[in-house]
């Protein structure tokens, strides 16, 4: 093949039109987020003292923390899933994020002392964290890795673990509405944790999916 | 990037989104003398053929067509471009080393190269599309002989168009490969590492 005809015939191939990839990511979670929200409120429901937690300033800051998480995912997948996409930034930006959130576990032991640190690590619902949030975050994250598939990460496993910290982020807010364990003791170990293996899955799939 | 070489590629590339074939044709066309100086030095500096870049040039014409939404207008061309061409370059030495270690050159150093080494004989390209699996080999020579649009090759062959650029970019790929094989053969027996 001669790469003048592959020009030809390339230059008169007309390309369909598609959205931007940040329009075809909003419109994959405007799908996935109610999908999750339903499952979260069909199965573990929102904590009885919801409406008065709001003026809770531990409960305040929980979900602040993993909000930022999902928000530094956000920003990684938008860096991640262009071809000149820089991969240290990135990195920086989730590495940035969850500091933050050790941060917070380390002042938590600060403040409080180590008494009834256990009590605080361990909390009410720690197996159930684990196992909850990856849960909630199936659905968004299915729906990122879709929506990426339309876009040429410079490196594809780098841009399945940002779908996944945005996913998992997004899944532990969702959780955060029904645990009551608000520690950031408890967050920096039971909601890291779980964010970290939605993140692996992420990067899992980008591997396997992401590829162009 | 020089500042000219941008502007001239950014205001192509608007015209081709805007559904100008001839601006496309010219912009792969003056990419394509680019990317292939680019690789070949890229290649050169790994310790390997230059006769390989125009398989390298094929690929990431082709991954330039089918990725083209994912340019941003408000973005500069020449890092996108040189994003896409990076990513193909180190797929390409993967896929045939099992390693990609190499430095890449920036495409501001690049003079472009000319298309001298592209040509090949028409018994070549007939023997090449022959090898392909049938349907592959329909589409590609009514594409590439009769100079059909997918569109209608899709219309002939009873399928979806998407299925047809599918199929035609699968059959690129491997033609880009009988290709390689066939230029390593031909530059001697230092070529076949």
């Amino acid at each position: 093949m001669r790469t003048d005809d592959l020009i030809d015939a390339l230059s008169r191939d007309p390309v369909p039109v598609m959205p931007p990839v940040g329009t075809l990511l909003l419109r994959g979670l405007a799908v996935a987020l109610p999908i999750a929200a339903a499952l979260m409120l069909a199965t573990i429901g929102v904590r009885d003292d919801l409406a008065e937690s709001w003026n809770d300033g531990w409960f305040v800051v929980k979900l602040a923390l993993v909000a930022f998480l999902a928000v530094a995912g956000w920003r990684a997948v938008r860096i991640s899933a262009t071809p000149q996409g820089r991969a240290p930034l990135a990195l920086a930006l989730a590495a940035g994020a969850l500091l933050a959130v050790v941060l917070a576990g380390v002042t938590d032991i600060g403040m409080l002392g180590l008494q009834d640190w256990r009590d605080r690590l361990v909390g009410e619902n720690a197996v159930y964290c684990l196992i909850s949030i990856p849960l909630l975050s199936l659905a968004p994250l299915a729906a990122i890795v879709h929506a990426l598939r339309e876009s040429a990460p410079s490196n594809p496993t780098l841009a399945g673990a940002s779908a996944g910290l945005l996913a998992g982020g997004l899944g532990a807010v969702l959780y955060g509405l029904h645990c009551t364990d608000d520690s950031p003791l408890f967050l920096g170990v039971w909601y890291l944790s779980a964010i970290a293996v939605v993140t692996l899955a992420g990067a899992l799939a980008g591997r396997r999916w992401l590829r162009w | 990037m020089a500042h000219e070489k941008e502007t001239a590629w950014k205001r192509q590339l608007l015209a081709a989104v805007a559904g100008d074939e001839a601006s496309y044709r010219s912009f792969l066309g003056d990419v394509a003398g680019y990317l292939r100086g680019w690789a070949q030095g890229s290649l050169k500096r790994a310790g390997r053929s230059p006769a390989e870049a125009e398989d390298i040039v094929q690929e990431t014409l082709i991954a330039i067509h089918t990725k083209r939404h994912t340019w941003d207008a408000s973005q500069p061309v020449g890092p996108w471009l040189h994003g896409i061409a990076r990513h193909k370059l180190i797929d390409a030495l993967r896929k045939r080393t099992g390693h990609d270690h190499l430095s890449v050159d920036d495409f501001a150093e690049v003079i472009p190269a000319p298309s001298a080494q592209q040509e090949l004989a028409g018994s070549d390209i007939t023997r090449m599309i022959a090898s392909l699996p049938a349907r592959q080999a329909r589409i590609v020579e009514a594409i590439f002989v009769d100079g059909q649009r997918t569109g209608d090759v899709a219309g002939a062959l009873d399928m979806s168009e998407g299925a047809v650029r599918v199929a035609l970019h699968r059959a690129l790929k491997s033609l880009a490969r009988t290709f390689g094989r066939d230029s390593d053969d031909r530059s001697g027996p230092d070529a076949n590492r």
